[in-house]
């Protein structure tokens, strides 16, 4: 019926407002952001510049946004694959900082494996670690029937305290000054692609691409991710047509877990010279403003990395150059996360445009069958 | 066992129990702003988020207008605000709530340190900034009495206004016709709509009761637990509310009792860190049990809804029963 090309279906016009809602969302952040540069710079207009263009001024301020990619893009896939199974799983944070520690058990290790295997190895360890975190809340949601966000919340303070006792305790290298782990292994490194100007852009953004597509073809192309989205669209639905669903929310609780084992491991081994996080990084809650922006579309993290990376790196120049501290791309971060989530936003003038686009795909197939009736003689006219 | 010979004689003292009814206000006065909103059957994790901000707001709304009422009231403007963002968001634009929830308390958490660092010029504290604090209260015959005195008197204003919180939770639950309306839209917001009660407003009402319950725990933390604010000082303990509620089924004389709980447990981590126990171990002791809390209601849930569609099946079969006897 709807090949003619006149004809439009609601779905187009629903992705049409998804796309002009996350621009909108976008720029009302950066709007908003720009606001909070006005009210507290000393030099406003040079301050919004500095925001608008610091990363693609040099080299070296671009290696910095290609490296602050890497981590983020990991955590965004991991969030991608739970949130498209719909289980709000907030342990990534957790298991992302628990990942690192465990791969870093690992490459400090020295003379223990030739250098690739090495950091697999480590790799391994770490996808160990966060399986044993990001497993936690899925199992209790399950078992239990206890909310999966308030425990994967708690779950994420007992391991900052966790974290803290390892890095303070029997993972610290007692003959350095500050609290870290040995210094990582040369063959468990991973290699570097870029040197501009000190700063150093390592092999992990390739294994981060590479991920992204792999989560791609998970998500979109097997029937684990089938039956994961269905769960996530329609959970009741799923049950009635026999999907497993606690199977469903476990086995996507792992794969994300993996992803954030490669990606701890990437980065501490790709960035850090010893492992030395005393605290959790953050980049699970970036995952997730990602992912949200993304649509949960693991193709689709990469500008969005990409774009988290460039405002940050904006903000990382701005805290050089004048008296705007680093929290101020954090904030804006959230606004947009708020702002995308509003399914409210612009629904009327959705709705509007659904309908008047019935009405005219009604019109134009009364047309047709007009045309229709006058060519080939007197024919009933349905109501 | 001899951490245990140890912990017991601090445990049965006056003195524990005073400091856990002053651990615990925050606790308290979040479970009734939870409690409001679980009536409301709005499922909110911003409590957080409005503490947070009260806090910072609070302490410096005190040295801005050089008064403690007027420090008070910016707070708890404070909380409101964040509380009436939260609820235009979540229900009049339709947001889901665990994403909002998530991303309101991040915003906060940053807000409040770019607010800081923008002010005052620091970004860990505002200890520079000369503020007030809520004057500590002797209630004057019961403060005679020996350990009756040691225990109730001698608190903070906050933790009096906490305990006063738990009773005006229950009036305006259980007694108000405000309290019935926000049942019912709890409950079943298609019927009480058709009884002609605004499901929306209400709802946004009772976030601002909440906001102002959340607002005076923000408080609590940076005008009296201690003489600053801290960047994120409320560490999780709006989520401990949020299981405090959940636990007592948002009813606000359980949430006092389970609140009290979560605040024994927290005490209990303080004193095995004076006592040499690795600390970090005993800083997860509030949180674990909070978990361990969560799922035994959960579970309970659980077997509730099997038993409620057996006992619905029962009597089913007894009317057939019936039914063909007749």
């Amino acid at each position: 019926m709807a090949k003619n090309k006149e004809y439009v279906s609601t779905t187009k016009i629903e992705q049409r407002f998804t796309i002009i809602r996350t621009v909108l969302a976008v720029t009302i952040s950066i709007l908003f952001c720009f606001l909070l540069i006005f009210i507290t710079s000393k030099q406003p207009l040079t301050d919004i510049v500095t925001f608008m263009i610091a990363p693609l001024t040099s080299k070296s301020r671009f290696a910095q946004l290609l490296i602050k990619m890497c981590p983020i893009l990991f955590t965004s896939l991991a969030v991608c694959v739970l949130f498209s199974a719909n289980t709000a799983n907030l342990a990534v944070e957790g298991a992302f900082y628990m990942a690192a520690f465990s791969s870093a058990s690992i490459s400090v290790l020295e003379n223990f494996l030739p250098a690739p295997l090495h950091f697999i190895a480590a790799a391994i360890a770490g996808c160990l670690g966060a399986i044993a975190v990001l497993i936690i809340p899925a199992v209790l949601e399950l078992k239990f029937n206890a909310n999966i966000v308030v425990c994967s919340l708690m779950l994420n303070y007992i391991l900052i305290s966790l974290g803290n006792y390892l890095i303070t305790g029997p993972m610290r290298d007692k003959g350095y000054s500050k609290e870290a782990t040995k210094v990582i292994a040369s063959t468990a490194k991973l290699p570097i692609i870029w040197n501009a100007g000190g700063q150093k852009v390592h092999f992990g953004i390739v294994i981060g691409i590479l991920c992204c597509i792999v989560a791609w073809f998970i998500i979109y192309k097997t029937t684990f991710g089938y039956e994961a989205r269905t769960v996530g669209q329609n959970p009741d639905f799923a049950r009635f047509s026999g999907i497993n669903v606690g199977k469903i929310i476990v086995v996507g609780s792992i794969i994300a877990a993996i992803f954030c084992g490669i990606g701890a491991t990437s980065e501490v081994n790709g960035y850090y010279r010893r492992m030395e996080w005393d605290n959790p990084t953050g980049y699970g809650w970036d995952g997730i403003m990602i992912a949200i922006l993304a649509g949960n579309n693991p193709l689709f993290c990469i500008p969005g990395a990409a774009f988290l990376a460039y405002i940050r790196t904006s903000a990382d120049v701005l805290n050089m150059t004048s008296n705007i501290p680093v929290e101020i791309v954090n904030v804006v971060q959230q606004v947009v996360i708020i702002m995308i989530a509003a399914k409210g936003l612009l629904s009327k003038s959705e709705k509007k445009a659904i309908v008047a686009n019935a009405k005219h795909n009604a019109e134009l197939q009364r047309e047709e069958e007009k045309a229709a009736g006058d060519s080939e003689g007197p024919k009933e006219v349905q109501a | 066992m001899n951490l245990i010979s140890q912990l017991l004689p601090l445990i049965f003292s006056a003195n524990f129990l005073n400091t856990v009814i002053r651990v615990s206000t925050p606790l308290i006065l979040c479970a009734m702003a939870a409690c409001i909103g679980k009536q409301a059957n709005v499922q909110t994790i911003t409590y957080e988020g409005m503490m947070l901000f009260s806090a910072l707001v609070g302490t410096l709304g005190t040295s801005y207008t050089n008064s403690l009422i007027g420090g008070v009231i910016i707070g708890l403007i404070g909380s409101v605000a964040i509380a009436l963002i939260y609820g235009y968001f979540n229900i009049y634009l339709d947001t889901y709530d665990t994403l909002l929830g998530i991303a309101m308390n991040n915003f906060v958490n940053y807000f409040t340190v770019f607010l800081l660092f923008a002010l005052i010029g620091r970004k860990a504290d505002s200890s520079t900034v000369v503020s007030y604090s809520y004057p500590t209260i002797n209630i004057p015959i019961i403060e005679k009495i020996p350990v009756i005195g040691t225990i109730l008197s001698g608190h903070s204003l906050v933790t009096y206004i906490a305990i006063l919180s738990v009773f005006v939770a229950h009036f305006i639950v259980y007694k108000s016709t405000l309290g019935l309306r926000i049942r019912s839209v709890g409950r079943n917001p298609e019927s009480a709509a058709s009884l002609g009660i605004d499901v929306r407003k209400t709802r946004m009402i009772s976030f601002v009761i909440s906001g102002i319950f959340a607002g005076f725990a923000g408080e609590f933390m940076s005008m009296s637990y201690l003489s600053f604010f801290t960047k994120g000082m409320v560490a999780g303990r709006g989520f401990i509310g949020i299981a405090a509620s959940n636990l007592a089924l948002g009813r606000p004389l359980l949430g006092l009792v389970y609140a009290l709980m979560f605040g024994v447990s927290q005490v209990i981590a303080n004193q095995l860190q004076m006592l040499q126990f690795t600390y970090q171990f005993a800083n997860m002791i509030p949180y674990i049990v909070t978990i361990v809390g969560l799922c035994i209601t959960g579970s309970a849930e659980m077997r509730k809804e099997k038993m409620g569609g057996k006992a619905k099946e029962d009597k089913k079969k007894d009317k057939k029963q019936k039914a063909e006897a007749e």
